[in-house]
Order: structure tokens, then C-alpha cells, then sequence
């Protein structure tokens, strides 16, 4: 793309016909200059100054340079919600692709009841996250079908269930592990309790809703791939596993990067299902820096803090952008051995 | 668009294989029983949660579970729509609403005649009727900058801003009609029509909106599907007009500006929330409509999808255009639309759920009753009805409906349009 415009520039403009043209282009083009430089170009710069200022809507913007980015390492909620958000997209990223991916090479088979089945698990991918979250606020009631599900499966095993509140339940994962070992984790240690009950309950219903539709784009890419490639392996003795792990995942590769970027943007912004579900409780263990910033931004418990929120906002957004890039590095390091 | 139809020839020669065949179909079972196993598990909720919402309050919360209700409380559903959580309805939402569907009416009107592909009558010359629509583009642009002015907080500086921008919008949308050489009848027509309706919408609306009230259910079904039908129809028009210029025409700059868009795409929508915020409340867009159309009559992802798609077309058509002297506008129009129909319908079904679905910026820019969306709105309905979990449910399921019925009827465009964008990109 950059390459034709660059390579034609020098020409473009000479004969009456091509002028005639770029205008008819900068015409059709213009609602999305419009719209974009308003609210994204000027928006994005406006982000850029208010986060160096103090600022709540009604008073004028006061300039304070660098002092909320430099308060950022000293502000415990933040990072709280950093590292909360560290644990939900590693798990969450993970289980989604491998789970997509598995799911697509099921389906990936010429079968008739294929069409059924992918609209089946589309299902909850299109439904609003309000719906999905009120219906799993409910299942995940202290006397919901969840536990249940866990009651009946533990009295299979001879054990009795504990019910949960799986909502409100602030205790880790890692201090469940440890505990009966007799190992107890102080609360000034809370990062190493690991993801609390309620945020993995939350992880759960996330997965649930977001695997089908990366499903579906794993699905579109698998039937890119070349067939005679898995019938000269088959001829040369390869078993299954083996066309999996050297044909099928180094071919989806690209696929494979975008997944992962898109999982990583969209779960490192997670908001709905917090504040629908939780509102950052129990005990600030289901904080998300999105959360945070609309928190704070909008003044839901206190004045509006606008710069303090962009600043925020900022730094998660440099944390995406690295996150991204590293995964770039990785996935396209793997490709060089092919 | 392609689908992915299984290969008869490696059918054939599977069959030939009897061999391989008994293994093949115990695969074949084991396929079909994971699939149906994991296909229940994403059902069960939807299942559990349709029943549950036909059970009395009590039972919903009731231990252990039953999976079908005692009594069926059918009268759950009727019951949802007789809520009230109050709020009066306000004069400024319904000339949102009616401004909104007059800008819809008018390119509704024009394109969709449009795409009829019928030969334009000449009617009314130019010269008569260029200054026409100008004057009442103008005069349209005018109102809205003195409603805009009537509007509270908006400082002058971003009140000029603001209309002048909705002008060149329109005068935008004029200029792109004129380089058709249209029937200039036609387009007097069309926008004297469109303001009336403009005018009617807001009336009757009101009329509507004062005797039902503000807190119902009915108001926010009506609010989320309005908002969802006119943004994502806007999108195709705006959307596929870019999407024309990148895919088709030549023109200075065009690398950079679509590099620019493909990165914008990448950008965490958490960065702007905030001065998004205070733009859409120095203009005085909070409690209007505005604040979720405007930003959403073009986006680029809508681009992107509908400039793949084009560029997958093949141009022997319009280049037969071009040689018989049509005008750009008019190839956009007559041939272009046209072609690109099974994208414009994917398109407008994926922008349509994404609008019902969201739950952020209506939560940022709607803030009384009578303009909530669905989304919103459950959420307060929640709290005040914490005791009775069966008519969360009810609103729930009424939520999810439309999109799960269109999402059924049309599952194949959806699931092109995520796998286009996916693949291809």
C-alpha cells in the first residue's frame, strides 16, 4: 500500500484526470478525516496535556508536569490494579487461545453438523456482557447452580462442599495451595495470595464468553492451510500430534500473534464485568486499572480527579503497547525455525 | 465472500479407503460427543437462566436449584414492562432523538432511492437547485447551532466549533451529491422531507414520551434499538464512501492515512476515555444521543472490513463505468453498493450488536432514566429489584434476544465478518 502511493506521488497530481480523482477521494474520505481528527487525534493529544495537569471539568486545567506520573510508582491502588490485571491476562490469554485453538481443529473436519455447532458456541460471544455477567451473578449465588454442580460432584467423591460466595470471596489461589501446608501469607505480601476466588470466578465467565470468537477466526485460518501439506506428511508416516505441533501451529503462526495481541488488548482493559459484578471488592482484589480510571476520572467515590485518571490511562497504554511487542518478538522468534 | 465448503475430491478419495474408514468413523464419534459436551456447557446458562426467569422470587434463590420451575410465572414477562423507576421524561430527548432521525431519514431517502439503480429524472436545473439545498443545508446547520447554543454549558469557542463542524458535515454529504449532477428535485425534496420529519419525530415523540413516562422498559428498548439501527446504518454509508477511496482511487497520501487508521484500530479505547468525557460534555452532548452517534458514524474497523472486501472485487465494471463518462460518485453509488452488498449487511449486523452491547460509553454519557439504553439500565434495575432476581432475569433474556435472533438468522455473516477482519488482516 505505502509502496504505490510513494512510488506514484511524483505523477499523481500532473494529468487533470488524477486531480480530479484525488479530490473525489479526499471527498469520500472526508466524514472519517472529520470524525477521526476529532475524536481521536484530538482527543488523544488532549489526553497527552490534561494528564500534566490537575483538572475536574468545572475549574480550569492547573499544570503540575510530572507529578502524577512520577506518584504512580508510590500509588498502591494503582499497582494493585496493575498486577491483579498481570494475573487476569496471563490466565485468561492463555486458556482462551489454547482452548479457541482446540475447539477450531475439533470443528476444523468436513462433517455435516459443522454450521450447528459453530453457531452454538457463537452464542455467547454475541450477547452483552451485562447479560452474560447478571446470568452469571446469579449461577454463582451462595445457593446457585455452581456450587451446586460442586456439591453434587464432591458428594460423588464421598467430601462435602463448602458452599462459596464466589463473588465476594477475597481469599488467593496460591494461599488456598499453601495454607494446609501451614504456610501463611501476610497481607502485606498480597500480590504473592495469587488471583483471589472472585477474580478467578470472573476469569472463568471471560473465557467463556471470548474463546468462540477467536475460535472462529482460528476456524477461518485453519481452511487456509494448504491440504497436500498434511497428505505429504501423512504419506511420509507422520502421526496426528506430530501434523499438529509441525504443520497446523507453525502455519498459524500470524494468526496465532494476532490472538494473543487481541486478547492481551482487550483483557488488559477489562471493565464490564467489574463493575457489574464486584466494583473492584473484596478487598481491592478484583481491581482493574480501567476500573480505576472511571472511577477516578468521573469522581464515582469523590471529586472528579481527570489528570490523575489520563496519566493512568497512559501508563496503561505504554504497558499494553510492550506486552505487544514482546509477544511479537516471541511468536516471530519461534517462526525463524521454520 | 467465500464459505468453506468441505473438498469433494478428498471426500471421494476418503471414501475410497475402506481401510481407514472404521478408524475414521470412531474419530468422527469423538468428535461429534466433545463437541456436543462443550456445546451444552456454553448452552447451560442461557437454558438455566430462560427458566429461572419464569420462576417465582422465591424459588430463583431457592436451595438446592431445581432446573424447571414449580409454578410457570408467565406473567413475569408482562410484569417487566409494568416497572416504573420513574424519571421524567425531558423536551431535550426528544429533539435528540428527532434531530438524529431526520439526518437519518435524509440519506436513508437518498441512498436507498439510490441504490435503486433507476435512471435519475432531470427535473429541477441546477442553477435552481444547488443554492436551494445550500440554503437549507444552511438553514438546517443554523438551527442546530443556536439549539446548540440554547444547550447549557458549552463555552463559544466550542459551540462555533461544533456547528461549523456539523455544517461541513453537511455541506460535505451536499458536495459528494453534487458531483453526481443528480436530479436536483430529488435532492430539495429529500431534505425538505427530512427535516420535517425531523420536526414530526421530535412532536410526536414527545407526545409518546410524556404520557408513557421515563423509567420503563419499553422507552430503553426503544432508545437501544433506535441508537443501534441509525449509528449502524450511518456506518455504511460513511464507512464504504472511505472504503471506496482506499480500495479504488489514487490519491496523495493515501499509504500514510490507511497505516494510520490500521494503527488507530490498536489504540486501548481506555486512553481517551477520560477527555472523550469532557469533549462530549463541553459540547453538551451528556443525556443526548449525539454523544453515541457522532463519534460512531465511521469507524475504522467498518473501513477496513469493507476496503478488503473491495479490493477483492473485480473492477470490470466500473471500469466500463468510467469509459461510458460516469462520474466517481456515481460509480461509488451504481456500482459499487450495490457489489459490495453482502459486506454492507455484515457490517451493519456486526456494528448493530456492538452498539446494543455497549456498556461503557452509554454509562458515561446517558445519565437519566429516559435515555438509558437497555444496558445501563439493567444495572439500576438490578439494584432497586435486588430482591427479585426472576425479573433481572426476564430483563436479561429480553436483552439478549434480538441479537441472539439475528445473530441466528444471520449467523453466517457474522461469522464471516469476524473471521474476514481476523484472517485477512
Amino acid at each position: 500500500m505505502a509502496a504505490v502511493s510513494v512510488h506514484k506521488k511524483s505523477s499523481v497530481l500532473r494529468s487533470p484526470k488524477a486531480r480530479r480523482e484525488a479530490i473525489a477521494a479526499y471527498m469520500f474520505l472526508s466524514p472519517y478525516l472529520l470524525v477521526t481528527l476529532v475524536f481521536t487525534v484530538g482527543v488523544f493529544l488532549f489526553a497527552i496535556y490534561i494528564s500534566f495537569t490537575k483538572f475536574n471539568l468545572f475549574t480550569t486545567p492547573e499544570w503540575v508536569g510530572l507529578e502524577h506520573y512520577l506518584s504512580a510508582l508510590q500509588d498502591k491502588k494503582f499497582i494493585r490494579s496493575l498486577v491483579n490485571t498481570l494475573y487476569y491476562a496471563l490466565v485468561v490469554v492463555t486458556l482462551q487461545t489454547i482452548f479457541a485453538l482446540l475447539l477450531a481443529v475439533l470443528l476444523n473436519a468436513p462433517m455435516r453438523a459443522k454450521q450447528f455447532f459453530r453457531t452454538i458456541f457463537y452464542a455467547p460471544s454475541v450477547t452483552s456482557s451485562v447479560v452474560i455477567s447478571f446470568i452469571f451473578l446469579w449461577l454463582y449465588l451462595k445457593t446457585g447452580y455452581i456450587n451446586y454442580f460442586f456439591s453434587k460432584v464432591f458428594l460423588l467423591a464421598g467430601a462435602e462442599w463448602e458452599a462459596i460466595n464466589w463473588l465476594n470471596d477475597p481469599r488467593g489461589l496460591f494461599q488456598l495451595i499453601l495454607t494446609p501446608f501451614g504456610v501463611d501469607i501476610p497481607s502485606s505480601q498480597w500480590y504473592l495470595r495469587g488471583p483471589s476466588i472472585t477474580w478467578m470466578a470472573i476469569m472463568f465467565q471471560n473465557i467463556f464468553t471470548t474463546t468462540p470468537t477467536f475460535m472462529i477466526m482460528f476456524l477461518a485460518a485453519l481452511q487456509d492451510i494448504p491440504r497436500p501439506l498434511y497428505e505429504a506428511a501423512s504419506i511420509d508416516g507422520a502421526s496426528k500430534r506430530q501434523q499438529f505441533f509441525k504443520i497446523t501451529v507453525p502455519m498459524l503462526r500470524p494468526i496465532i500473534f494476532l490472538i494473543v495481541v487481541l486478547g492481551t488488548i482487550g483483557t488488559w482493559q477489562i471493565f464490564d464485568q467489574v463493575k457489574l459484578l464486584t466494583a473492584g471488592g473484596p478487598l481491592n482484589t478484583t481491581l482493574t486499572p480501567v476500573y480505576l480510571i472511571f472511577s477516578e476520572g468521573l469522581g464515582i467515590n469523590g471529586p472528579p480527579r481527570m489528570g490523575y485518571a489520563s496519566s493512568r490511562a497512559f501508563i496503561l497504554g505504554v504497558i499494553i503497547f510492550i506486552f505487544t511487542l514482546i509477544q511479537r518478538r516471541f511468536i516471530e522468534e519461534g517462526t525463524e525455525q521454520y | 465472500m467465500t464459505t468453506f465448503p468441505a473438498d469433494p475430491k478428498i471426500l471421494k478419495r476418503k471414501s475410497a479407503e475402506k481401510k481407514k474408514n472404521f478408524q475414521k468413523n470412531g474419530g468422527m464419534i469423538i468428535r461429534h460427543i466433545l463437541l456436543s459436551l462443550f456445546g451444552l456447557v456454553v448452552f447451560t446458562p442461557f437454558i438455566l437462566a430462560f427458566l429461572g426467569s419464569f420462576k417465582t422470587g422465591a424459588e430463583i434463590i431457592a436451595f438446592p436449584p431445581t432446573l424447571f420451575p414449580e409454578t410457570w410465572m408467565v406473567g413475569n414477562w408482562p410484569d417487566l414492562f409494568n416497572t416504573n423507576l420513574g424519571g421524567t421524561p425531558r423536551l431535550e430527548g426528544s429533539t435528540s432523538i428527532g434531530l438524529i432521525v431526520g439526518l437519518f431519514a435524509f440519506y436513508a431517502t437518498f441512498f436507498l432511492t439510490a441504490m435503486s439503480n433507476k435512471q435519475t429524472r432531470k427535473g429541477l436545473p441546477r442553477k435552481i437547485g444547488l443554492p436551494i439545498s445550500v440554503l437549507l443545508v444552511g438553514a438546517a446547520g443554523y438551527g442546530i447551532s443556536v439549539y446548540l447554543g440554547a444547550s447549557f454549558d458549552a463555552s463559544l469557542v466550542l459551540r462555533v466549533s461544533t456547528s461549523i463542524a456539523l455544517m461541513s458535515l453537511l455541506f460535505i454529504a451536499l458536495g459528494i451529491i453534487a458531483m453526481s449532477e443528480p436530479d436536483w428535485g430529488w435532492v430539495v425534496l429529500s431534505l425538505i422531507g427530512s427535516l420535517l420529519i425531523a420536526g414530526v419525530v421530535t412532536w410526536l415523540f414527545a407526545q409518546m414520551a410524556f404520557s408513557i413516562g421515563g423509567g420503563k422498559f419499553s422507552r430503553w428498548l426503544f432508545n437501544t434499538a433506535l441508537l443501534s439501527v441509525v449509528r449502524a446504518f450511518l456506518q455504511l454509508i460513511f464507512c464504504s464512501m472511505a472504503a471506496y477511496a482506499f480500495a479504488r482511487l489514487k490519491f496523495p497520501g493515501k499509504g500514510f492515512i490507511f497505516g494510520f487508521m490500521l494503527a488507530s484500530m490498536m489504540l486501548p479505547g481506555a486512553v481517551t476515555l477520560i477527555p472523550s468525557y469532557i469533549l462530549i460534555a463541553k459540547l453538551g452532548w451528556i443525556n443526548k444521543f449525539y454523544s453515541l452517534v457522532f463519534p460512531g458514524i465511521v469507524t475504522a474497523f467498518g473501513i477496513f472490513l469493507l476496503t478488503q472486501f473491495l479490493k477483492s472485487v473485480p473492477k470490470d465494471l466500473e471500469e466500463a463505468a468510467l469509459v461510458d463518462g460516469a462520474s466517481y460518485f456515481q460509480i461509488y453509488r451504481d456500482v459499487i453498493l450495490p457489489l459490495a452488498r453482502p459486506a454492507l449487511l455484515t457490517l451493519f449486523i456486526l456494528q448493530f450488536q456492538a452498539m446494543w452491547n455497549d456498556y461503557l460509553a452509554p454509562l458515561l454519557y446517558l445519565n437519566t432514566p429516559d435515555m438509558w439504553v437497555l444496558n445501563v439500565a439493567l444495572e439500576v434495575f438490578k439494584q432497586q429489584y435486588v430482591a427479585k432476581m426472576n425479573l433481572v432475569l426476564v430483563g436479561a433474556m429480553v436483552n439478549a434476544a434480538p441479537v441472539l435472533i439475528l445473530f441466528f438468522f444471520f449467523s453466517r455473516y457474522y461469522i464471516e465478518g469476524v473471521s474476514y477482519a481476523g484472517v485477512k488482516g
